[in-house]
């Protein structure tokens, strides 16, 4: 096989391929550590590599199957992760200046959970300062590229997770998401993005940005891919004790069922509200597909309370992220980013009422957004970014005047879905213009991702739109 | 703000919370405090009396899809107890 050949592999072709030793693990994993090496710098999506590391564990994976010893589903598979999950003994920088020499003395449960499964843990990934930040600037590591054109913005703040997996430098990746930092990127990228239900996968071992809201997810080249690593990921661990106890289903087991006699939400208020003329074009062009495979399209009005889910997002993450940071913002304050300053210095000056406030309404909304839309429908479908992939120079807002109504506005279809809690899947849908991705999103009820990867599912196989990868 | 109140506020937040910043510095995290403030503060007044941010973990469990026993666990599922202790 090509190296070409094997780096378009997904996750799910590469690991039947290994299991069956039609391709080994050392093959697989020279080929994206070539990658990573050649393209990494280029899109600035890699924080570290351990190349020798990386290809002894490969052998020691061909080994191990040779003896007849599989770990699990991905054994030999090398995927790489956003530079926040810590393995214990191994940096975690975090994309700051701040925890540039940071050795965790813990490894992540997500981490520990894709080990069991066999897969490889071959790179850290570049991503946004301290987790904060929508569009993928970084002035401390600066920004990483789109491999759709690098001209352009990956979204964030899941940056390197998601260039790395689109330009097809590894097979799959986690990223976290506090207020679309999994869906925007992957959405920037051509990417199926997860961000499960809160405590559906263990924030244990990654780094907190806000704990009321933070989720943790994969970004990766199909729907099954995703579905593969977030079976993997899922489920109760008690040293997170926000985890959920909730059944974790086989999420790869239900998903060419297809959408015929299920009801698909669209909004007739809020999300479309910001949105661009052609992005809103192919999202209706992505409803119209779902009509055609037999799913019923539900107008639903959505209830005010959600409208102002943004900004009580945004307050909740300066407060919880200023209480995470304080150490930091009383004696390292030139360290930081202007971006990154400009959103916690707030946390420091709002009242304790109302971040309670804030906390205590979100039961209010999630009653009413059921009530509104998933008493009526399976899945709510919306737009992911409310206009097309602007590029880097564009969108470095900095901490300019009005940089925050510009972050509420690229966080105005996801932070919501953070602040009800509610699972969320970034779901390829074409181009713009500009030649850059976009996207839908599709919500759900608490822990009823399995449903959304079967709608994501259902979309992916009409249109074949993740089957396209850029030409770097 | 006017200067004289971003100055007294940096003066309280030197005394409640440690940390040293300029006045001028503050003026627009201030302002978007304020601002988010606003709005948060306008919704809060639809809170039911007594209503606090636990009463979010109640409405996830009674609204999940596992509550109402829409799932079952498949073959490579992880079962009610998840994957396991690892922490």
């Amino acid at each position: 096989m090509s190296d070409d050949a094997l780096a378009a592999l997904t996750l799910t072709e590469l690991a039947a391929a290994i299991a069956t030793k039609k391709v080994s693990s050392l093959e697989a994993t020279r080929n994206c550590v070539e990658r990573l090496e050649r393209y990494g710098p280029v899109l600035n999506s890699v924080a570290a590599l351990d190349a020798e590391a990386a290809l002894d564990a490969a052998a020691a994976a061909d080994a191990a199957l040779a003896a007849g010893r599989a770990s699990g589903p991905m054994h030999g598979v090398p995927l790489a992760h956003k530079d926040m999950y810590y393995r214990a003994g191994r940096p975690s920088a975090c994309g700051s200046k701040i925890l540039a020499d940071f050795v965790p003395d813990v490894t992540a449960t997500a981490l520990t959970r894709l080990d069991r499964t066999g897969a490889l843990d071959i790179a850290r990934l570049n991503m946004v300062e301290f987790a904060l930040g929508t569009t993928g600037h970084n002035e401390i590591t600066g920004a990483v590229r789109n491999p759709w054109n690098p001209a352009h913005i990956t979204g964030g703040s899941s940056s390197g997770p998601a260039a790395s997996v689109a330009a097809r430098l590894v097979y799959g990746t986690l990223g976290s998401d506090t207020g679309g930092s999994i869906r925007l990127p992957a959405a920037a990228c051509g990417l199926v993005g997860i961000k499960p239900t809160y405590g559906r996968v263990s924030r244990f071992g990654a780094l907190p940005l806000s704990f009321s809201l933070d989720t943790v997810g994969p970004l990766a080249r199909n729907v099954a891919d995703a579905a593969m690593i977030l079976r993997a990921i899922a489920g109760r661990d008690p040293a997170d004790p926000t985890s959920s106890t909730a059944p974790v289903p086989d999420y790869l087991a239900g998903l060419e069922d297809g959408v015929r006699g299920l009801r698909i939400a669209t909004p007739e208020n809020y999300f479309y509200d910001p949105v661009d003329a052609e992005v809103a074009a192919l999202m209706h062009a992505s409803l119209e597909v779902y009509a055609s495979l037999g799913a019923e399209i539900v107008p639903v009005e959505i209830p005010a309370s959600l409208a102002r889910a943004n900004a009580m997002t945004m307050l909740i993450i300066g407060v919880e992220g200023a209480a995470y940071h304080g150490r930091w913002l009383e004696t390292r304050r030139d360290d930081y980013g202007r971006q990154t300053l400009g959103r916690l210095l707030p946390g420091l000056v709002h009242p304790a009422r109302r971040y309670i406030e804030a906390l205590s309404l979100r039961r209010q909304v999630i009653e009413e957004l059921d009530a509104a839309v998933f008493a009526r429908a399976d899945v709510l479908h919306t737009p992911v970014w409310p206009f097309p992939i602007p590029t880097i120079a564009e969108s470095d807002v900095a901490a300019n005047p009005g940089f925050t109504e510009f972050i509420a506005t690229t966080g105005h279809c996801s932070r919501p879905v953070n602040y009800a809690g509610l699972p969320g899947v970034s779901v390829p849908a074409g181009f713009t213009g500009n030649g850059l991705p976009a996207a839908f999103q599709l919500v759900g009820r608490p822990f009823d991702e399995a449903r959304l990867l079967r709608v994501a599912r259902a979309y992916e196989r009409e249109t074949g739109w993740t089957s396209q990868a850029p030409e770097l | 703000m006017t200067e004289q109140e971003l100055a007294a506020f940096a003066t309280w937040l030197r005394h409640t919370q440690g940390v040293e910043i300029e006045p001028a510095a503050l003026r627009e995290p201030a302002s978007a405090a304020a601002a988010l403030g606003a709005l948060v503060g306008a919704a809060a007044k639809s809170l039911p009396f007594g209503a606090e941010p636990s009463g979010f973990d109640a409405a996830i469990a009674k609204l999940s899809v596992a509550a109402g026993g829409q799932e079952d666990n498949g073959p490579g599922g992880n079962g009610e107890r998840g994957n396991g202790d690892v922490g």
